[in-house]
């Protein structure tokens, strides 16, 4: 397939396993499920940065959220970076947007023609108000495109993040007991997962963040979350499938709409997600944090017609793969060469069944200071300690001290139940990945985040982290 | 008395809510129009679609007017507007006498977007059907190989083009998502007697087939000024929990979803004019 339609089709905070193709009976996606049928998957996919924006500037970039300046949320992406859009422009692609973007900083009619981008511009939610206007904007496009120049089409779908605003819904009323009102029975909802339980054993910047009595992310839901019962944990899980049901009903309209525009043959959808939900585990609500539920997506590269150029469709590769592929997967089915300093490997070989190794490691940040390598076996956390007075830039490991760690066996703990950092015969394995982890820093182009706000949050932030040293010294 | 918690949006980004619900529905039983038309008002419940305007908390109207037509069906036709997506919808289609309102093909889905994009309009002639066999090559759009026999396919006329949307529920009925207006008083009857709903399911937006869904009751609440309001929760395959509030007149005068709020009101133009 010459210079291929390319379709980048996304949902929002779907974790890995929250499909019925991933075997989970708790929630139905016949048409996620049609993707992966017609295409090769990745069980073991995982994004750059559990948050919306960060990662998806990797995704328009190719780079590391420490390199886009966009590391959190309400930073900007750097003014000199090229995106996808304004690349794929001007290498003979017409390069089209409907939904979601969520790159602050960056107006995505600067590379895109946008189909469909919100009354005022789409910023992190709102699946109820969005989705159903930019299915019907795409479906519009594919049945009336006429050109044969080549289409590069992102789709950015925002559901199931809804589950955010029914838990901000419920900072000022308690989420309520289907069971006690007779809405559901038990037998309905999904368990309480495995590793509800968790080993508190943490960084200072997941207490900081998420865990502690003045928490940096959401605490009013915190606040909440705190008196759930286990029946509201799992009614909040349950809650979370249906958000993901009604996106992939979007995304049967989607493909439906490719094949009636007659593109099924001549066109590679990539379908991914930005990052997961935790709906419960770790006792945990949204994102960001490091556990696999937050990183891990579904990933899946797949014609629905044509399959001549995907060796086999239908199965499930447990090679290691990251978001900061997309960008260099794109670039190689448009036979772009991605700009000098983008990272990242293009997924195709795998898909062409010309290899199945890709890479040894990954490599994800979070909450500016917290980083992690997962590998083979073991995902190991670690954090910086903020410096004082230096918050502008992202931390390296030349300028800043490494603080707490985590390590878990994914192998044989595969919910990430019990940190095995501090155990004697794991030294040498922490001490690996914390090598693993500066060989991926070291390739890394950091520069001070853009002015405003992005700053005022960092120093905010660094500040609130030195207390959290401070008031857990000497945990773990 | 604050709101009952499934429609308490009045938090305080929008200390209005409370009160704007309430004058709503104040001009819904102040109404002297005799036509038989529902009106609601749209509020967001978690962000005031970007207006910044407490007084302009309104966020969309919905305009559902039905008549009965001397065949014993009912034809129903629907405006419906958004401030946060942007877009105007115009829909009409046509649904039996049964207690269900099943939907009777075909039906139109008009809709008009407003916002500063390429997609300008959209425009779909929509029928339901069940898949006999497959279709063959001669068909105008490709054959499909994803559909089973038995399945129920939506089809949408779209610029041409014809896009076949299988879905994978068989032997359910099929409401149109605005005759859920008239079919959830009966379900609120029924549930105050413990008779369970037959599944069914809805076709949101007369768009995207969701379920199958069920009614379960919500309860009572009492809620000035509309008195005494029973409660229906309709649940679903892809349908997160939303709230039916139906009052002694079997009115649904309140409904409540994730993002939305929407309110009965007297007959109003939609918006009297594009918001700044």
């Amino acid at each position: 397939m010459n210079r291929p339609n390319i379709i980048l089709l996304s949902s929002d905070q779907q974790s890995w396993d929250a499909l019925s193709g991933m075997g989970n009976r708790y929630v139905d996606t016949p048409n996620i499920d049609r993707i992966r049928e017609n295409g090769l998957s990745f069980s073991r996919a995982y994004c750059t940065n559990p948050v919306c924006a960060p990662a998806r500037s990797t995704w328009a970039t190719g780079l590391y959220s420490s390199e886009t300046g966009i590391p959190f949320n309400d930073s900007l992406l750097h003014d000199d970076l090229p995106d996808i859009g304004e690349i794929l422009s001007s290498n003979g692609y017409q390069t089209v947007h409907a939904g979601k973007w969520h790159v602050d900083g960056r107006d995505v009619r600067k590379g895109f023609e946008s189909l469909y981008f919100g009354k005022v511009n789409i910023l992190a939610g709102g699946g109820e108000y969005y989705d159903g206007p930019t299915t019907r904007a795409v479906m519009d496009f594919l049945t009336s495109h006429r050109t044969r120049q080549p289409f590069y089409l992102q789709v950015g779908l925002i559901n199931p993040h809804d589950i955010c605003e029914f838990e901000h819904l419920n900072e000022i009323n308690d989420i309520p007991d289907p069971i006690r009102q007779g809405i559901l029975n038990e037998s309905d909802l999904p368990p309480l997962p495995e590793n509800f339980d968790y080993d508190d054993r943490e960084t200072i910047i997941q207490k900081v963040f998420r865990r502690d009595e003045d928490a940096l992310i959401h605490l009013p839901i915190l606040k909440q979350a705190r008196h759930w019962s286990p029946l509201q944990w799992r009614y909040l899980a349950w809650m979370y499938y249906r958000y993901v049901e009604r996106v992939d009903v979007e995304i049967g309209h989607i493909l439906s709409a490719i094949e009636a525009g007659g593109y099924q043959d001549n066109t590679m959808i990539i379908f991914t997600s930005d990052h997961g939900e935790a709906a419960g585990h770790h006792q945990m609500f949204q994102k960001f944090t490091l556990y696999e539920e937050s990183v891990r997506v579904p990933l899946t590269v797949a014609g629905i017609g044509n399959k001549d150029n995907i060796a086999a469709p239908g199965t499930i590769s447990d090679a290691l793969v990251s978001g900061i592929d997309i960008f260099g997967t794109i670039c190689d089915y448009a036979g772009v060469e991605p700009p000098i300093g983008t990272h990242g490997r293009s997924l195709r070989p795998l898909v062409e069944g010309q290899t199945s190794d890709h890479r040894g490691q990954i490599f994800i940040e979070n909450n500016y200071w917290e980083r992690a390598i997962v590998n083979e076996r073991y995902k190991f956390i670690t954090e910086y300690v903020p410096n004082s007075g230096d918050e502008e830039t992202p931390p390296s490991p030349e300028t800043h001290e490494f603080g707490n760690t985590q390590l878990f066996d994914l192998v044989d703990d595969p919910h990430e139940t019990r940190n095995i950092a501090g155990e004697p015969n794991m030294s040498h394995i922490v001490a690996e990945c914390r090598e693993l982890l500066i060989r991926e820093e070291v390739e890394l182009t950091r520069r001070p985040l853009r002015s405003g706000a992005p700053r005022e949050i960092a120093k905010r932030w660094a500040e609130a982290v030195r207390r959290g040293w401070k008031r857990h010294e000497g945990t773990a | 008395m604050i709101p009952h918690w499934s429609f308490n949006a009045a938090r305080p980004e929008q200390p209005e809510f409370d009160r704007q619900i309430r004058d709503s529905l104040r001009s819904f039983y102040q109404s002297t129009d005799s036509n038989q038309d529902l009106w609601f008002r749209e509020y967001p419940n978690f962000w005031r679609g970007f207006v910044g305007n407490p007084d302009l908390l309104q966020n969309g109207a919905l305009k559902i007017s039905r008549v009965l037509n001397p065949t014993g069906n009912w034809s129903y036709t629907v405006d419906y507007r958004n401030e946060s997506s942007g877009e105007k919808q115009h829909i009409r289609f046509g649904t039996t006498n049964d207690p269900l309102r099943s939907i009777r093909n075909e039906w139109l889905v008009d809709t008009y977007n407003t916002t500063a994009d390429e997609y300008e309009h959209y425009s779909a002639v929509c029928r339901l059907d069940s898949v006999d066999s497959h279709p063959g090559s001669s068909q105008s759009a490709p054959e499909p190989h994803n559909e089973e026999i038995g399945q129920i396919v939506l089809k949408f006329e779209v610029n041409n083009r014809l896009i076949r949307i299988p879905s994978p529920l068989k032997d359910c009925p099929v409401i149109g998502g605005y005759a859920l207006y008239d079919v959830i008083p009966r379900f609120a009857s029924e549930l105050e007697y413990g008779i369970p709903t037959a599944g069914f399911m809805v076709l949101e937006d007369m768009q995207s087939l969701l379920g199958p869904c069920e009614g379960r009751s919500a309860g009572t609440i009492n809620f000035d000024p509309a008195g005494e309001l029973r409660g229906v929760c309709v649940i679903g395959r892809g349908y997160p929990p939303t709230y039916w509030w139906v009052d002694s007149s079997d009115h649904v005068v309140i409904i409540a979803t994730t993002w939305k709020t929407l309110v009965a009101s007297s007959a109003s133009p939609i918006f009297s004019g594009e918001r700044q």
